[in-house]
């Protein structure tokens, strides 16, 4: 998914890129829950016949849920931020904070679309100067390339680009 | 400011090579193989153990084996059935499947995934080494039943407790996973309504192994606990309920039948649709057929235990709440039947495999409508009309659907069609014997025969031995499918894309065959 802001006051526009989030985080957690309350309800219910053992494996087996769906969630509220403004394009890649960060100047930036032969035929994009490139939006699908690519060539090139969006 | 065009092939990596490849693989679908096989390999060791059970029951009086191994044998090929070859092949199917069906790259949990397989063959070998033990595998039957499994049990039955705990943790951590998978990963545009009923039903499934394992690894650790740390959760001289155990038993077991029927109904309903031309009828009617059966599977445990005494109260509602499963179940039925009318249908091997389900897991649908009637049950427990009636269910349903589903995906996993002809002998040759193995056992159960004993009396002779031939061919039939299973890995007719003409969904019209090692890279457009 892509997201464009412009910050007027600071003349930064920001393209954010996410992947596709098939459940929302709230939603994963009302489920966990949901879950949690059908298993301990079970263990309860053997617990208050004299069959306590459940309890612990229930406990155990909803930590290792409540691990697994946290992780995997995990992975698809990572986010990847292009900053452009008059002198540079920054890119920030990280989850809840910034995990990691490349700056490039404006004027030399380029961006580079790779063609994968494979049988979808996808492609890798990629942003950078002098011979460093990085590949922004893997996780993205074609078209949304496409417009990224697009908004990217825009954007950088134009000495106007805050206009452009807003 | 430029925009540059380049080529890269890098990115289209294939596997590793040599024997490594499989003890590190955490991709689905060598992780999807390795279940496959695995499973493969424990039918043909519960069918060798099913064959040692038919060529006892050839003849009245004692023949091959003693009474000890023979029920050790029926323990055993319960177990590795249920454990073994069915659960695991359906692992299997949704490793290979659902990140294809659902546009994902991976599992959600690669790493996870391999360790939860690689438990398994761990915990078999366990289960078989009691074997070779002083006094024996466990011969108490796969419910293991107390006291029979802590009392009166042989020393080999610890192993037999740690065997169950780690296909438990095996199965949780599968369950755990395909969860994780198909409410993170789907591709833009797969909502839970467009998903594959596939996908649908092994979420259910998922979710109903994740609801009763630690029912199970409880039962079993206060078993341990029983026999070696001077509790008596099970023991009736010490305050406990060995009834008790029963109802815990049957409260993770009737949940688990139904485990091994779901993702059975999701095959069925991609194979009929294809070959039949038309979409599937009433798609949103059979995800909340499979939702409903799953939130009953957890009312109706104690039909298996009518006979222990409980109030007549009881028996009527367990009675009534097991009867009610007739309606969704019967929906789906109707639903098969309503896609195939007026459809342009075609006989193909899976087309055959998935009628001969529905027509058979019908017929152990109605058998099992009658045990499940309080005051007839007292007459049919614990006779082979029960033998009969689950592997109606198990074989001619689940199993069935596990082969139909081999024929169907496996053009697309091998690039290779399988032999057209050779399949259809295997069909055939399957549904004449299964019938002739089961159907006779109805007879036999009605007459009084009790199930897991070696020696009955004269007049069950004649359908015995029927019985028995019938499952010396379909043993034979199953070696023929492994034949089939290797002609069609090593070469074959190439298959296209889309290899049926009917077929739908992304692994189908996004991918072509054989499927790439790294499928969807990228999220597949979602129509």
């Amino acid at each position: 998914m892509i997201a464009i802001e412009k910050d007027q006051q600071e003349e930064v526009l920001r393209i954010i890129l996410t992947p596709n989030r098939s459940i929302s985080w709230p939603l994963l957690v009302k489920f966990y829950l949901f879950t949690c309350g059908v298993s301990f309800s079970i263990a309860m219910l053997f617990a208050f016949l004299g069959y306590w053992m459940v309890i612990p494996f229930s406990g155990l087996e909803m930590m290792v849920l409540g691990g697994g769906l946290y992780v995997t969630c995990r992975k698809v509220y990572r986010q990847e931020v292009i900053s452009v403004d008059n002198d540079h394009i920054k890119l920030e890649k990280g989850c809840i904070s910034v995990d990691e960060s490349w700056q490039f100047d404006r004027h030399w930036a380029r961006i580079s679309i790779e063609e994968i032969k494979n049988f979808r035929k996808t492609s890798s994009l990629k942003i950078g100067s002098h011979g460093n490139f990085v590949e922004v939006g893997s996780f993205l699908n074609e078209s949304e390339k496409e417009t990224l690519a697009f908004e990217l060539n825009q954007s950088i090139i134009s000495s106007d680009f805050l206009r452009r969006v807003g | 400011m430029s925009t540059a065009t380049t080529h890269d092939e890098h990115h289209e990596h294939g596997p590793a090579t040599g024997l490594m490849r499989w003890v590190t693989t955490t991709n689905h679908k060598d992780i999807g193989t390795l279940y496959l096989w695995l499973s493969f390999i424990m039918l043909l060791t519960g069918g060798a153990m099913a064959m040692v059970i038919r060529a006892e029951l050839f003849q009245p009086g004692l023949q091959l084996v003693d009474p000890n191994f023979f029920n050790s044998m029926t323990t055993m090929h319960g177990l590795i059935m249920v454990f073994g070859a069915i659960m695991p092949a359906f692992v299997g199917l949704a490793n290979w499947l659902i990140p294809m069906m659902i546009g994902a790259p991976d599992m959600a949990l690669p790493r996870m995934n391999n360790w939860s397989f690689w438990i398994l063959p761990f915990a078999f070998t366990m289960l078989a080494s009691t074997l070779f033990m002083e006094g024996g595998a466990p011969a108490f039957g796969w419910t293991f039943y107390a006291p029979l499994s802590t009392t009166f049990a042989p020393d080999t039955t610890d192993f037999f407790i740690f065997a169950v705990h780690l296909m438990g943790i095996s199965s949780v951590m599968g369950a755990i996973n395909v969860i994780a998978t198909i409410l993170n990963m789907r591709a833009p545009g797969m909502t839970l309504m467009k998903m594959p009923l596939f996908v649908w039903t092994w979420l259910i499934t998922a979710y109903l192994l994740i609801a009763v394992m630690p029912v199970l690894a409880g039962a079993v650790t206060m078993m341990l606990t029983d026999r070696h740390f001077g509790t008596s959760f099970f023991d009736a001289a010490g305050g406990g309920d060995p009834v008790m155990f029963q109802h815990i038993f049957w409260f993770f077991g009737h949940p688990e039948v139904y485990i091994m029927i779901l993702p059975a109904f999701g095959i069925i309903s991609a194979i009929i649709p294809t070959f039949a031309r038309k979409p599937l009828f009433g798609y949103s009617s059979m995800v909340y057929a499979s939702a409903s059966i799953a939130i009953l599977s957890f009312m109706v445990w104690a039909h298996h235990m009518f006979t222990t005494g409980m109030p007549v109260a009881g028996e009527l509602y367990f009675m009534y709440a097991t009867i009610m499963i007739a309606v969704p179940t019967g929906v789906k039925i109707f639903n098969w039947v309503a896609t195939m009318w007026r459809g342009s249908m075609t006989f193909e091997t899976p087309m055959l495999w998935a009628l001969g389900f529905v027509v058979m897991f019908t017929i152990g649908g109605f058998s099992g409508l009658m045990l499940g009637v309080a005051p007839v049950d007292t007459q049919y427990h614990d006779t082979y009309f029960v033998v009969a009636h689950f592997h109606y269910v198990l074989v001619t349903g689940a199993l069935y659907s596990i082969i139909a589903a081999f024929y169907y995906w496996v053009p697309k996993w091998t690039g290779n069609m399988y032999d057209e002809k050779l399949g259809k002998i295997h069909f055939w040759w399957s549904t004449i014997s299964v019938n002739v193995l089961f159907f006779p056992q109805h007879f036999i159960g009605l007459a009084g025969m009790p199930r897991r004993i070696p020696d009955y009396a004269l007049q069950f002779a004649e359908f015995n031995m029927i019985s028995s031939i019938g499952g010396f061919a379909f043993g034979l039939a199953q070696v023929f499918f492994l034949y089939i299973v290797v002609k069609t890995i090593k070469g074959g007719e190439k298959a296209t894309d889309k290899v049926w003409e009917g077929a739908t969904g992304l692994e189908f019209e996004e991918l072509p065959s054989p499927a790439p090692y790294h499928s969807f890279d990228e999220a597949p457009a979602v129509k």
